[in-house]
């Protein structure tokens, strides 16, 4: 039923209206009995929905992602109902109660309401509310993280202070380690029963419990549980948490946070329960829970330290309740969450107020307000004997029933012994607990009397909010004729977690039984400790151990943060390791993959020596001896040079294949590269370089590298060998690419050149790209010289040429012979003729637009080392680079568009000479594969003078260098 | 009309190149040029999605040259996927950048270079085939190191450095897998390819072509042990760039391994063992570095290896379901990431030096709540909590582990997405929490594209059907190789 | 003949490698250079068929096949612009860092 979506919307609208708000100019007070409406007609709309629930559950669910079978879904039942009512019922007060907490100038950095605080606490309502109505594991899961969310904004609201920090994240820690677990957990579930909603899977029980899986998601989800609800040895984030302001403290520990796990746990109880692994799990980690919690809380000095170990030994029976299955436990389940939710919120918004009013929580400072808080004495009297579990109180109920759960005859004969004593010693414990709060506080002496404690009755509204609770406990405590409707409530509740019938009665007096006789015992022990109390603390602070098991959280840390440093000291800098990882890794691959598929690769392949050729040969002897020689050669310029001899072989073998154009190519690439290599050369301070040319290398170092370059080699060399034999093998024949261009390149491009028809036809895409790349080469170039490495931004002028500020001679100014400027004068020119021929008949004869491109450029080169690059400058007006780069790119999208609107697709050829019935001159057309050359053409020759330019004159800092590295020698 | 939808997507980039680059001198024209073109290409990436989703995939042969003679253009619903992914990210990216106090983004030849990885990121996604896929590769590569290496970070440069030399491998390993694809099958389609390869024997090269296609996006994806480029180069890029590298450069490796793992070899169980395994290792690694690290736009950094490593995983199951998860998986941590990292430099430019290290970040969230609660909600969706869409990615992986039983896998990631956990929110207190030492407000990169990111975040965690339903719906074609080859080769 | 040269390809490839991993940037460089000849000469070679003419339609015989020649033509342009790239950062670097041993090179790690 969409009603159940009413309180879900409330409290959403409730934080906006506190946002929207926060700059309202009222006090805190008002504010808080303002934002305290929100969740109090949240409850309303609960209370009208769960009145007219009888017994049934309401459900409304709506599809969320019907493509995983999710869907958004609430459910209303008895359990739900009972957490639903706490959780509003509870907020409510301590919204209103926040509003005086943070009223006067306890609050620092007041300005205007503390608005933070009030968003944050409803966000973490609605959390909560949504995570005991949810009615799927998943809208379960879905809360369950907000409320981890929230509560850490809750707990790290005083940020300033490192304790509300260090506790906001290790409870964030903890608890979303166990959210972690728990959708784990929860999908195997979804997936064993079919279903998220919790009829399936609460139907699907004996599905869950015979799965093999079961320990599994029983460990996973139980993990979820006890992190939440501060099992164990996970209780320690709760007692941290205490650094939040007391509202969120009494709100997260009385009623909500803490209760989620057991939410949790009897909610799945009748699908997952009743089974020995999960009789036992709860049963000790809950007894264990109670045991620890009583014990250390009772050492404590600080008022909301002693209250939250409390808690802690609270939630322990609570667990061990659910391990059981037994009616009566449930029944003392239901009444327990009840009785410790109403006397533990009580107490802690007392502590808050004590603290508030006094400055102090600490029960070596206080003592003695009985007279000057008669009301405030009057609510913890109540509370405290209610947690302590004395008659006439509600408290003592709950004993009462948890003690006849304890001596339950559906116990395993092994524990009965154990339960009843455990749960009597705790007893005892707690009892003693509230005594030493009652007593510390308000009885007796002011522990120290030179400074005692000041502090009075707070306005009314402030004590309203413990004040409610507290009144309840004692009414149902004492009301003579039993509340039949609260009765038949907590039975429902104990139905839906008992999976069955379960009778509740709140009657205090049941005849004289065991448990009576029990929680008698417990009583006297309790005040024979009460009565040696000092002696007992004294006993417990010096000689006790002391139970926190925080080293585990520490060291869980710690563990993380070694890890951390181990892994990162991986990336440790130095290039040349990372090199020799990948390329060994890859060779790892090759081995692993060179058996797939299983008949390997040396099958197939003879090991003929045949058609040796002899300028071949030589081609490669040159090439092999020119590319060992630039890593023995002592001298970065040699090297260079047998670089470029190896260009050469390169080149070489390619005409030799035959294949011209692709020589042509690599001939003035080789070219190309030698010059911007030996210009690097030029830039780079001969004092570093020489530096670098007398850096050594150890010898292991070196046969490292030899033995990982070899063993690549060998690998590449291996998988050469393998492609030249499978030339002649059947192998790749089923291509029809080549004879199709060998067809079709005449006719239908008119190019004689297949490779020039593939490079600026059949494949143009790859060399539009290509040239987006060489120009952006260009740019790159420019861009890191000019801006980035100058440091000259912002001014978007073009940045002078550096050789203003130099001599306009060349490179090094190198002085010129007017033969070379004549020279350099009829090369220019010369290299256009080359280039445009090249264009225009590339198409039936070696050479492209590339080609064409870069020899301008070379010329250009050549200009710029006779003249120097202002000469040049001036006497070349036309040379813009970047402009010649964007002409370029232009040119050849718009050529290639034409294709798409006058041609019949992207990049079609179209021959613009027919077309337009022009007369050529033979073997020329004007097509659009000529414009796609022209426009390779422009965009190289731009990116390429970029190139050389910008790398060849970079001098004035190559000064500064020179510079710079004197002063360091001289230091 | 369809191949101007399928090709404008690639086309308005590239015009974009000389576009920004003849107004170079005017910024602000510049500016305003570059976002407007790139909001229309998200405009039109769109279009084309919706267009393929319901007419159908739509192929384009360049030239009009029948496959697989010419070069073919292929968007398919998972090649679209991909595409309006990056193209949301890169709108984010361009209107940072617009925003951006950095000195680089008002270098005149900014927006060209962007706008040629905006270029290569759409080809890259676009393409059908092999050596395209290398050139556009290239211009991702070139661009993104001239991008970085102009960095206002003094390391900028030498990230790009380290990067390009990384790179260069990988461009080698790529046209080694050319070569050995070529000789063995005489094609570059991968349409033809996936047909012949399934249709005729391999060859004493296919494995050899496999491994160093594998190496080659191993390196592309910066997945362990190939990773070493990533958290450098990552970090050191300007702001704007860095959210794009991290979100959707990488992705163009996991993109490629879709296409392996589908498409190319869908026979060969042995690639998807090694993807999960070097999976598993990256989330590991990743979680850890991310933890270890001084700087936070490095922890972001180093948490992509291991997000990179649950989408491997992912593929690497080869489920629908779990291919379903890593395509949500890759579309949700782009929107994160790219956000995550925009805020990390919006606060780097609000600290006294600019710097994300978190020494010198400690308290500046003082002036900034908005950008601390971007932060927190972007940092919830890293470690995948709910309500934001990382849940949903977590969710989905999470369920097709248990679905295809890997269950030791799974319990690792389990674990090592606690760890998310931890160094998110210790950053977040860090920056946001820890006491002020003398910070002052002071005025620095835009928020609003961040914002808009996590909105979109959280949007998408609300209301996951639209994504997770596209995302089956791509799994379910990619699950079905023979449906592209037939689209391409007719 | 084909031993021959695939081991010229490989003692190539292996030259580059062994450079890349030089200390001394300018050979690191030169690596690279070696390596991508070395990969165009596989692709060139392997790729082609035994040819005796240069692959043009108006030439009667066994043409070598265009199109790896032409993917080899696209590689070494685009290799030959990342390597002025490279050399500016080249340059940037030893001038930032006052080094050109690559192992000075490491301002980035963790």
């Amino acid at each position: 039923m969409p009603e159940l979506l009413i309180p879900l919307l409330i409290l959403p609208i409730g934080t906006l209206a506190v946002l929207v708000l926060r700059r309202a100019s009222w006090t805190n007070p008002q504010a808080g009995w303002l934002f305290a409406a929100f969740p109090f007609a949240a409850f309303l709309s609960l209370l009208y929905s769960a009145s007219h629930m009888d017994g049934k559950a309401l459900t409304f669910s709506a599809p969320w992602i019907p493509s995983l079978g999710l869907e958004f879904s609430l459910h209303l039942d008895g359990l739900s109902a009972l957490f639903a009512f706490l959780i509003t019922g509870i907020g409510t007060l301590v919204v209103i109660y926040t509003g005086y907490y943070f009223d006067d100038s306890h609050a620092p950095e007041k300005n205007g309401i503390e608005a933070r605080f009030h968003a944050y606490t409803l966000l973490f309502m609605l959390a909560m509310l949504g995570m005991v109505m949810a009615g799927d594991l998943i809208t379960l899961f879905l809360f369950w993280e907000g409320t981890s969310i929230s509560s850490f904004l809750l707990i790290g609201y005083k940020f300033k202070d490192e304790a509300a920090r260090k506790g906001a994240f290790k409870s964030l820690f903890i608890t979303g380690g166990g959210g972690i677990a728990l959708l784990a957990g929860f999908l195997f579930v979804i997936s064993i029963s079919n279903g998220a909603d919790f009829a399936t899977v609460l139907a699907s029980g004996d599905l869950l419990r015979e799965s093999p899986l079961y320990p599994v998601f029983f460990t996973l989800i139980v993990l979820g549980a006890f992190t939440k609800s501060a099992q164990f040895p996970a209780h320690i984030w709760l007692p941290e948490a205490m650094s939040a302001p007391t509202p969120a403290s009494s709100y997260l520990h009385s009623a909500t946070m803490v209760k989620a796990g057991i939410y949790l746990l009897a909610r799945l109880n009748p699908a997952l329960g009743d089974t020995d692994l999960w009789f036992w799990t709860l049963s000790i980690f809950g007894l264990t829970t109670m045991l620890v919690g009583a014990y250390l809380g009772a050492k404590q000095n600080d008022l909301k330290s002693l209250l939250a170990y409390s808690t802690i030994s609270q939630l322990g029976i609570l667990v061990a309740l659910i391990g059981q299955n037994s009616e009566i436990a449930f029944k003392a389940l239901v009444i327990g969450i009840l009785a410790h939710a109403l006397y533990k919120s009580a107490l802690f918004m007392s502590a808050g107020i004590i603290d508030h009013e006094t400055g102090t929580r600490d029960l070596r400072k206080l003592g003695g307000l009985r007279t000057q808080m008669p009301i405030l004495f009057l609510i913890v009297i109540v509370a405290g004997l209610s947690m302590a579990g004395l008659p006439p109180l509600f408290g003592f109920l709950a004993k009462e029933t948890l003690l006849a759960s304890a001596t339950h005859p559906s116990l395993p004969a092994s524990v009965d012994f154990i339960f009843p004593l455990t749960t009597v010693l705790a007893g005892a414990l707690i009892l003693f607990q509230a005594g030493v709060l009652i007593r510390g506080v308000f009885l007796g002496k002011p522990a120290d009397p030179k400074h005692p404690p000041h502090g009075h009755d707070p306005k009314w509204g402030f004590w309203l909010a413990p004040a409610l609770p507290a009144l309840l406990s004692l009414l149902i405590g004492i009301t003579p004729i039993e509340p039949a409707f609260l009765a038949n409530f907590l039975a429902d509740a104990a139905k839906a977690a008992y999976g069955d019938k379960v009778k509740v009665s709140l009657a205090l007096w049941t005849g004289i039984n065991v448990p009576l006789l029990l929680s008698i015992v417990a009583i006297t022990l309790g005040s024979l400790l009460f009565w040696q109390r000092d002696r007992i603390r004294q006993m417990l602070v010096n000689f006790l151990p002391n139970l926190t098991v925080n080293s585990l959280f520490n060291g869980t840390l710690s563990g993380l943060d070694s890890l951390s440093k181990w892994a990162i000291s991986f990336q440790g800098g130095r290039m040349r390791v990372y090199l020799r990882v990948i390329v060994i890794s890859m060779m790892g691959l090759f081995l692993l993959f060179a058996t797939v598929p299983p008949d390997d690769m040396f099958g197939t392949v003879h090991w003929n020596m045949g058609n040796l050729n002899p300028l071949r040969m030589f081609s490669l002897l040159m090439l092999t001896a020119a590319a060992l020689a630039t890593i023995f050669l002592p001298r970065d310029l040699y090297a260079v040079i047998s670089l470029g001899v190896v260009g050469l072989g390169v080149a070489v073998w390619m005409a030799l294949e035959p294949s011209p154009d692709v020589a042509l190519v690599q001939i003035v690439v080789d070219i190309l590269v030698t010059v911007v290599l030996i210009l690097s050369l030029t830039i780079i301070p001969r004092k570093l370089r020489e530096r670098a040319s007398e850096l050594s290398h150890s010898r292991s170092g070196m046969r490292r590298d030899w033995l990982i370059a070899g063993a690549a080699g060998l690998v590449v060399a291996y998988v050469a060998y393998a492609a030249l034999e499978m030339r002649d093998e059947p192998y790749n024949r089923a291509s029809q690419i080549a004879p199709f261009v060998a067809e079709n390149a005449k006719p239908l491009t008119s190019a004689k050149d297949m490779v020039g028809a593939i490079v600026v036809d059949f494949r143009g895409m790859d060399t539009l790209i290509e040239i987006l790349v060489f120009g952006m080469a260009g740019v790159a170039i420019y861009t890191l010289l000019h801006f980035a490495e100058r440091g000259k931004p912002h001014t978007h002028k073009e940045a002078t040429p550096a050789s203003t500020r130099q001599t306009p001679l060349g490179i090094y100014g190198l002085l010129t012979s007017p033969l070379m400027h004549l020279l350099a004068y009829v090369m220019l020119p010369l290299s256009f003729v080359v280039a445009v021929t090249h264009m225009m008949y590339g198409h039936d004869q070696p050479g492209d637009g590339f080609t064409a491109g870069v020899i301008i450029s070379l010329a250009i080169a050549m200009w710029y080392i006779v003249f120097g690059y202002n000469e040049t400058r001036n006497k070349l007006p036309w040379l813009n680079r970047n402009n010649m780069v964007v002409a370029g790119l232009g040119l050849a999208l718009v050529n290639a568009l034409l294709g798409l609107t006058l041609g019949n697709g992207f990049f079609a050829p179209i021959d613009y000479g027919a077309l337009l019935g022009m007369t050529l001159p033979k073997g020329f057309n004007f097509s659009s594969s000529f414009i796609f050359e022209v426009a390779i053409c422009v965009t190289v020759m731009g990116a390429a003078t970029l190139m050389i330019d910008n790398l060849g004159h970079p001098r004035e800092i190559d000064a500064e260098m020179e510079k710079m590295l004197k002063k360091t020698e001289q230091e | 009309m369809q191949t101007w939808l399928i090709l404008l997507p690639l086309l308005i980039p590239f015009a974009g190149v000389p576009l920004t680059l003849i107004t170079r001198k005017h910024l602000h024209l510049q500016t305003l040029l570059a976002v407007m073109l790139m909001f229309t290409s998200l405009g039109v990436s769109l279009a084309l999605m919706v267009s393929v989703l319901t007419e159908g995939s739509i192929v384009l042969q360049m030239g009009a040259w029948q496959a697989p003679v010419g070069i073919t253009l292929a968007a398919d619903p998972l090649g679209v996927f991909m595409l309006v992914m990056s193209h949301i990210v890169l709108a984010a990216g361009f209107l940072y950048a617009a925003g951006s106090t950095e000195k680089v983004t008002s270098y005149p030849t900014f927006y060209p270079l962007f706008f040629a990885l905006t270029t290569g990121l759409s080809g890259a996604f676009l393409t059908g085939d092999l050596f395209n896929l290398f050139v556009f590769a290239e211009i991702i590569v070139i661009s993104g190191a001239a991008l970085t290496a102009s960095a206002d970070d003094k390391y900028g440069v030498e990230a790009a450095y380290k990067y390009f030399y990384i790179s260069t491998l990988a461009a080698v390993f790529f046209l080694l897998g050319v070569g050995s694809m070529y000789i063995s099958y005489g094609t570059l389609n991968f349409a033809d390819l996936a047909n012949r390869i399934a249709t005729t024997p391999p060859t004493p090269l296919t494995g050899a072509a496999l491994a160093f296609l594998t190496a080659t996006f191993l390196i592309k994806s910066a997945a362990v042990p190939f990773h070493f480029w990533q958290p450098d180069f990552h970090a050191a890029a300007p702001t704007a760039v860095s959210a794009m590298l991290s979100s959707l450069v990488v992705k163009v490796g996991v993109y490629a391994f879709f296409r392996m793992t589908t498409l190319l070899f869908p026979q060969v169980d042995m690639l998807n063992t090694l993807l999960v395994v070097i999976g598993v290792a990256g989330v590991l690694y990743g979680g850890f570095g991310a933890a270890g690290t001084h700087n936070a736009k490095r922890m972001l950094a180093y948490s992509t290896l291991a997000q990179i490593g649950f989408m491997l995983v992912g593929i690497g199951w080869g489920t629908q379901l779990s291919l379903a998860a890593a395509l949500v998986f890759t579309f949700n941590h782009a929107l994160i990431k790219s956000a995550m990292l925009m805020l990390a430099g919006a606060m780097a430019s609000r600290a006294a030096v600019k710097s994300a290290a978190f020494d010198v970040l400690v308290g500046v969230g003082k002036y900034h709540p908005f950008a601390g609660a971007l932060f927190l909600l972007g940092g919830m969706a890293l470690a995948g909590i709910p309500p934001l869409n990382g849940f949903i990615s977590k969710l989905m992986i999470f369920q097709s582990g248990v679905q295809s039983a890997n269950y030791v896998p799974l319990a690792i990631i389990g674990v090592a997405s606690i760890v998310t956990v931890t160094y998110v929110i210790r950053s977040f207190i860090k920056i946001w929490f820890e006491p002020i030492l003398e910070v002052k407000p002071k005025q620095g990169d835009s928020l609003i594209a961040p914002a808009l990111l996590i909105a979109l975040s959280l949007a998408l965690g609300i209301w996951a059907e639209p994504l997770v339903a596209l995302a089956q719906f791509v799994a379910r074609w990619v699950g079905d190789p023979t449906a592209y080859i037939l689209l391409v080769l007719k | 003949m084909n031993f021959l040269t695939s081991i010229v390809i490989g003692v190539l490839f292996a030259a580059g490698i062994f450079q890349i991993l030089r200390r001394n940037v300018i050979r690191a460089a030169i690596g690279l250079i070696l390596l991508s000849n070395s990969i165009n000469l596989f692709l060139f070679t392997a790729g082609a068929y035994n040819g005796e003419i240069a692959a043009y339609t108006d030439m009667v015989g066994q043409y070598s096949d265009p199109l790896p020649q032409a993917l080899v033509l696209t590689a070494i342009v685009i290799s030959a612009g990342g390597f002025a790239f490279v050399l500016s950062l080249l340059y940037v670097v030893s001038t930032r860092y006052k080094t050109s041993d690559s192992d000075d090179v490491q301002g980035l790690k963790n």
